[in-house]
């Protein structure tokens, strides 16, 4: 698996020589992924770049008396999280699932395809917000590639045993709620590992 | 025996096993396993391919919308970096400030390395949000408040000898009262002197003259070079346009004015003016939409009406409803920003 050059594993803030071109490369490595990550809890683009935004923000302001218990990624995205959560809470429209941004049809690719496509998408929403809190929350940050299972067992602070174990409950759930919908696309997809 | 939900030589439950997997979290080992047991039978692939199909459909279909990176970056560097440690940003070539919802006071690093080098001085740069007007003072206490968008730039000798400020936008000036030190600002196109007093400047790119209107005491305004040796004495009332040619244009307090800076002040003034820019003005002064509707065919339309009149501070109600009782018209709000004023004909 293809693994990008963690700039964020360290626990220390640079020297201040350094600390510009550091808090610029951890800003331009990470904030995309934050902001995926933000948006897959609240579904909100632009509040999710305000939280990424806001969290990178107190970083540079408070780095001088953080102490990064485990790494700085880990913290931003501890911080990423927490906001998410909170500002998901405050939504009043729960779940709602808005697909309109994913809809239009592919080249090359029947009607009944893409209609087959666009349950699955929302199966798949539904399905993910079904589960479980918990569960919903390691599913998610599992899906982003930067993050291992130690680094999410760090920043939720749980056990990476609780990790596995949510993340066979999600895979499971998925499995379950995807069933009919996977069989009907079984030939027009391939799974790279 | 191998449990029909876990794979044999694990000790873990399958979707456990491969959630891990796919995930990278696997030893080599672990992986021969799972590689093992579907070999072993149909349909033990078949479950794989299940797993697999939910796992990567799921990962890859749920949408995600596109992010730039470069815009957040822009205007979180204003907030942070830049803010602080005086990072150089050009001056005329920000793309920052079009995100930038707040305001950056940018000292410029190299202007210090050629100050102790050639003592050239350094300047203070100071830009307002494109959605925030900002108030900010001068060391002399005199305040300069910046519309959208507007930029000033002073440098740190300001106040020594004399108070120069450069402007490109919108901005209005309460300059404190130095008969020693003139205040200039330098615009586009002017530069207006003044000693103590209180004054709005617009001085726009795509405008082709710049406007300059007193709202207190008295100012000189001339051609931004001063090629002409035009000077026009200006008191409070009165406004000015000086275009690019170097003409200046003056308007008497009585008149019309030029130019209000109708954000600052909400100082309203209109004299012997077509309804029709009335309504203009009051469109971008309270940002709202108000539409004319002559009811009487046959006769002079409503925005060729005239209109004299003078507000301070009032809101758009009652600015309406005065204009609407000398000119016999009757309002009909549609919504907070949508207004029609309808008339049969001009008093």
């Amino acid at each position: 698996m293809k693994k990008k050059v963690d700039i964020g594993a360290t626990t220390y803030w640079p020297e201040k020589e350094e600390e510009q071109a550091f808090y610029q490369t951890l800003f331009h490595t990470y904030y995309v992924d934050l902001c995926k990550f933000s948006f897959s809890i609240i579904k909100d683009k632009a509040k999710a770049e305000d939280i990424v935004q806001d969290v990178f923000i107190t970083l540079w302001r408070k780095r001088r008396s953080i102490s990064f218990s485990f790494s700085i990624k880990s913290y931003v995205f501890k911080s990423v999280y927490n906001k998410s959560i909170t500002a998901y809470h405050q939504h009043t429209k729960r779940i709602k699932v808005d697909l309109e941004e994913a809809s239009g049809a592919a080249e090359g690719v029947t009607a009944v395809e893409w209609i087959q496509a666009e349950e699955l998408k929302e199966a798949i929403a539904i399905a993910i917000a079904e589960m479980t809190d918990g569960c919903r929350t390691i599913f998610l940050m599992s899906r982003e590639e930067a993050l291992s299972y130690k680094e999410i067992s760090e920043i939720l602070g749980i056990s990476i045993k609780t990790v596995e174990n949510q993340m066979g409950k999600a895979l499971k759930h998925l499995r379950i709620h995807l069933k009919e919908y996977l069989v009907l696309i079984l030939f027009f997809t391939v799974y790279r590992g | 025996m191998a449990h029909a939900s876990q794979i044999p030589g694990t000790s873990q439950p399958i979707e456990e096993l491969l959630a891990a997997y796919w995930k990278g979290e696997l030893s080599s080992t672990e992986e021969a396993h799972i590689l093992r047991w579907r070999q072993e039978s149909p349909d033990n692939e078949h479950l794989y391919q299940g797993y697999a199909k939910a796992w990567q459909q799921s990962r890859t279909m749920d949408p995600s919308p596109e992010f730039n990176v470069q815009a957040a970056w822009d205007k979180v560097l204003l907030q942070t970096v830049a803010q602080e440690s005086k990072v150089a940003l050009n001056w005329w070539q920000q793309p920052i400030i079009r995100a930038a919802a707040a305001v950056v006071v940018v000292a410029l690093l190299s202007w210090i390395f050629q100050y102790t080098v050639f003592k050239r001085p350094v300047y203070i740069d100071v830009i307002a949000g494109m959605d925030s007007i900002l108030r900010h003072e001068l060391p002399d206490k005199s305040v300069v408040t910046l519309r959208n968008g507007a930029k000033i730039r002073y440098s740190d000798a300001y106040n020594n000898e004399e108070r120069e400020i450069w402007l490109d936008g919108e901005a209005f000036f309460e300059v404190q009262k130095n008969p020693k030190k003139t205040f200039t600002v330098v615009a586009r196109r002017s530069r207006t002197i003044v000693k103590g007093t209180t004054f709005g400047v617009r001085s726009i790119e795509s405008d082709t003259a710049d406007y300059i209107a007193v709202e207190e005491g008295k100012v000189a305004v001339m051609e931004k070079y001063a090629q002409s040796a035009k000077e026009v004495f200006l008191t409070a009332g009165m406004s000015a346009l000086t275009g690019s040619s170097g003409s200046i244009q003056v308007q008497s307090a009585t008149a019309t004015p030029l130019y209000q800076p109708l954000w600052k002040t909400k100082h309203i003034r209109f004299q012997d003016q077509y309804l029709a820019e009335v309504v203009n003005q009051l469109q971008e002064l309270y940002q709202v939409n108000i539409e004319l509707h002559t009811t009487a065919p046959h006769t002079t339309p409503l925005g060729n009406c005239k209109y004299t009149g003078e507000f301070q501070d009032d809101s758009l109600e009652e600015v309406l409803e005065i204009l609407g009782a000398t000119l016999s018209l009757r309002i009909e709000r549609h919504s907070d920003t949508h207004y029609i004023l309808i008339g049969n004909a001009c008093p």
